[in-house]
């Protein structure tokens, strides 16, 4: 599966997963979730279960995983001192 | 309990050469493994990478993840990969004299800072699994894992 469109889906599965956040929080905070076409498919414990998961099931590679957090990545000085673009 | 010491340019700071391949492939002995020059950042939680070190191991965008930027918050892509942290330099994965700690499904983020210098950086995530030292008045680090 050819890189554009499994980035596609990761953007798209992203902004669907903003909307579902607060609701995700309450229950699975720290957990991961997987996602595919925009939908949440399964919670999981760590990151390599859900990938683990989803590479026996999805042949075409298209799904993401999210970890289910409100805290954003500190990277120190990249993070405070270079400006970044969002892409 | 594996430990290295290495020079550093004060100008620079701290930067360990580490090798990256695709999570799952240290088990399973395939894929593309490259090395790449991270700059130890004790102030990053999280190890990242830049987008051409992925692309040169052939890694797929995970996720995404929030990260903290000077004007607010973006977000940036995650990658699933192994590493291995050569004991021995420059960097060997075979031989006698080859010394390598195998680190396996680490979630790491994209870094698109300046990689003129190095290529991503060595976080928190990594970092606090051992110890590690600056001597500064000597120009030295220390890190054992």
């Amino acid at each position: 599966m050819d890189h554009p469109a499994i980035q596609t889906e990761v953007d798209n599965n992203y902004e669907a997963f903003q909307k579902l956040l607060p609701e995700l929080i309450e229950e699975h905070n720290g957990r991961f979730a997987l996602m595919r076409g925009e939908k949440v498919v399964h919670i999981f414990d760590s990151v390599h279960d859900a990938v683990v998961f989803a590479k026996e099931k999805y042949d075409d590679d298209l799904f993401s995983v999210q970890k289910i957090t409100k805290q954003a990545v500190d990277l120190g000085i990249f993070s405070h001192a270079v400006h970044v673009v969002s892409v | 309990m594996p430990s290295m010491s290495f020079q550093y340019d004060p100008a620079v700071g701290p930067v360990m050469h580490i090798l990256f391949t695709q999570a799952g492939a240290l088990s399973s002995q395939e894929g593309r493994t490259s090395g790449a020059d991270l700059l130890i950042d004790t102030g990053a939680s999280i190890t990242c990478i830049s987008p051409e070190l992925a692309k040169r191991i052939g890694l797929r965008s995970l996720g995404k993840e929030s990260v903290v930027v000077a004007s607010g918050t973006a977000s940036l892509n995650t990658y699933l990969v192994d590493m291995l942290i050569p004991f021995t330099k420059p960097a060997r994965t075979q031989g006698p004299e080859a010394q390598t700690l195998p680190v396996q499904n680490i979630q790491v983020m994209e870094y698109l800072g300046d990689t003129s210098r190095y290529q991503g950086l060595l976080g928190r995530d990594i970092i606090d699994r051992g110890i590690f030292m600056i001597a500064g008045w000597d120009g030295k680090y220390y890190f054992s894992f």
